[in-house]
């Protein structure tokens, strides 16, 4: 009796993960694949008929433009995201339990306020009459205000900010659980400070760089309204441009084919780094 | 002339605090070129820290650890000749058997196909060489704990440190891998010094065992000295089980002494460890299976001389033997353990049946009552 009533809850719970997946990743990544083959409508957006003019915008120069430069900008950002967090994260683990907690709880609290008002936030530090130029001025450093809002550099600073705690978290999960006698493992035979970090602590946390890069490299591609707030003229991501097409322009179907091009160039992302071997883990990949 | 030879290992007044806490308490000790040494003791009694003095991972408070001849208390573990198996193996899990064999090799930047011939030598003496390509998660705990010995004594430490190797695996594995790493031991002619909990383990494969108790060495000694002569209560009670008898001392002879052991009369020898004294309180001290029991068919009878009186109130059988508690008129439980005799009736025993209990004369261990 109280087996199959086991059972039933199993069963039940494996459903609802069916469903819920179906519903919130399935058929909307059918959908946008659907609309990427279809022709613009003036007034339903999307029609019949199914044709393959949409990709061909993505040739566009001025769009790939964008499209490089935003690649470049994700990259930097994820780059220097995985440089600062990745130390910062091995010594929170190393931390006693109750330290690792606050520290982790005063990552997580800036979540709690709107990061668009987190952003604009940004325009009060690095404005002309802001803190970072003030405090330059003052110092006797410079006399003219750096330009450093509504710069590149700006968008940069933006979204490792806005993009920082998405690496932390990752890498967090798998450097809390190394095994510290790996590294007393390695150090006994033979390996230093610097041999036993990346011979041994870098390969398990493999997952974690991983997981964190995409979970930064995506939303740097996309994250439109930080360069729109942060940004120059030319400070554009691909986010822009697949908004600019769904919203500005109502070519949902580039817009959609755009989004598409992008997904097939994180999975191929990660086809690669499966297939380079250095998918040490021998767990499922985590995310 | 010949040199005085320098013992491999010294162990000189190290004292160790965590804190406020006092781990090691002024610990000397020495270790032999090739010899199997057994740290033993219960839980928290500082084995494992001072095992880690030893690899490295800990600094002395004060103290020193010396190898052959010269100090090496300062070293970081990449740097002395001893290398760890650690408790739970810590096999590096990105890595399969031959990379983790190999780890300490190409550490010390050995060319590739050296590295290819040791690894599989290391591997072969612990059978594990059809294995090397897989990963530790696909591995048994007893293969990995084998693949942790060759990922360790590759090296050629002068010094092998055992954690608790075997406490992770069950009963039957264990018995056999007892064997096995002593016989490894006596092939490699490294010397073993080995961490345990297990008195069993210590008893069966060491040289010299060390028993530790809050920090302190109770007693050093073969494992026959440990267990037919412990110095101290700690000891006796620590190492096999033990019955312990009060006893009184009336009169002291030139070799042997007048006792008072639960309210029966006793002579016994005089133990060479200590001066008896009139009127001095003692412990005699009796292995279970030192003890002498006989049935008694007339309960109204007399006990014969050196014989306690008592009543069967719980017994085990276990096969080769047979474990009886007995309740002596004194009040005492007793424990004895008995070989079964093919010729010998009366070795079938029953709860309630009242015996006569003695023990083999001279086989006792008399220890002052602290």
């Amino acid at each position: 009796m109280l087996k199959s009533a086991d059972n039933f809850c199993r069963q039940a719970v494996l459903y609802f993960i069916f469903i819920w997946f179906g519903i919130m990743v399935f058929a909307p990544n059918l959908l946008v694949l659907l609309a990427s083959f279809l022709s613009r409508d003036p007034v339903w957006m999307l029609r019949l008929p199914l044709n393959l003019q949409n990709y061909r915008a993505l040739a566009d120069t001025k769009l790939l433009t964008v499209i490089l430069k935003s690649l470049n900008l994700a990259f930097c950002t994820t780059l220097f995201c995985l440089l600062v967090a990745y130390p910062f994260t091995y010594f929170i683990a190393r931390f006693a339990k109750e330290y690792r907690a606050l520290f982790l709880m005063l990552i997580i609290v800036p979540f709690w306020t709107n990061s668009l008002i987190r952003n604009y936030a940004l325009i009060s530090i690095l404005g002309d009459s802001g803190i970072v130029n003030s405090f330059l001025i003052k110092c006797g450093l410079i006399s003219q205000p750096l330009k450093l809002l509504y710069t590149n550099l700006a968008v940069f600073i933006g979204m490792t900010y806005t993009l920082l705690p998405f690496m932390i978290l990752p890498l967090y999960a798998v450097l809390e659980k190394l095994d510290r006698s790996l590294l007393e493992a390695a150090e006994d035979l033979g390996a230093g400070a610097t041999a036993a970090f990346f011979r041994v602590v870098v390969p398990i946390s493999a997952p974690g760089i991983v997981a964190g890069c995409i979970m930064v490299f995506l939303p740097a591609l996309t994250l439109f309204y930080v360069a729109d707030i942060l940004g120059g003229e030319d400070s554009a991501v691909v986010g822009s441009v697949i908004r600019d097409q769904f919203t500005v322009v109502h070519n949902w179907p580039v817009g959609a084919a755009i989004n598409i091009a992008l997904t097939l160039f994180m999975l191929l992302l990660l086809h690669l780094y499966y297939k380079s071997g250095n998918s040490v883990d021998q767990e499922q990949p985590i995310w | 002339m010949e040199k005085p030879s320098v013992p491999l290992l010294e162990l000189r007044n190290i004292t160790k605090f965590f804190g406020a806490n006092k781990v090691l308490d002024d610990i000397d000790l020495v270790v032999n070129d090739g010899e199997f040494l057994t740290l033993l003791g219960p839980s928290g009694c500082g084995k494992t820290t001072l095992l880690r003095l030893i690899a490295g991972f800990e600094r002395p408070t004060t103290g020193k650890v010396i190898m052959n001849g010269k100090e090496i208390s300062h070293l970081p573990p990449n740097r002395r000749m001893v290398n760890t198996v650690f408790q739970q193996y810590a096999l590096f899990p990105h890595m399969t058997v031959f990379d983790n064999v190999a780890f300490g090799l190409r550490m010390k930047g050995l060319g590739k196909e050296e590295i290819e011939t040791e690894v599989f030598r290391a591997l072969e003496k612990v059978k594990m060489n059809m294995f090397y390509l897989r990963y530790p998660s696909e591995l048994s705990s007893g293969q990995q704990q084998r693949v942790a010995m060759a990922r360790a004594f590759i090296n050629n430490p002068k010094v092998l440190l055992l954690d608790e190797p075997l406490s992770a695996l069950d009963y039957r594995l264990r018995q056999e891998m007892q064997i096995e790493l002593k016989e490894l031991q006596r092939d490699l002619g490294v010397t073993f010094v080995y961490v345990t909990h297990d008195q069993e383990e210590a008893l069966a494969m060491s040289d010299r065992v060390a028993v530790l108790n809050e920090g302190l060495i109770e007693q050093i000694g073969t494992p026959i000295q440990i267990y037919e002569e412990p110095k101290n209560m700690f000891v006796a009670k620590f190492v096999g089980e033990i019955n312990a008898f009060d006893g009184m001392v009336i009169k002291v002879g030139e070799n042997d002494f007048e006792t008072i052991v639960e309210g029966m009369f006793y002579r016994l020898r005089k133990p060479t460890t200590f001066e008896v004294v009139r009127g001095a309180k003692i412990k005699v001290l009796l292995r279970p299976e030192d003890m002498v029991v006989s049935k008694v068919n007339d309960p109204e009878a007399e006990a014969p001389e050196n014989a306690l009186r008592g009543v069967i109130s719980f017994l085990v059988y276990k096969g080769r033997t047979i474990d009886l508690w007995i309740q002596t008129a004194g009040g005492n439980m007793v424990m004895a353990t008995q070989f079964f005799n093919e010729d010998d009736p009366d070795i079938i025993y029953a709860v309630n049946d009242v015996v006569n209990v003695s023990w083999i004369k001279d086989w006792e261990v008399i220890l002052p009552d602290a």
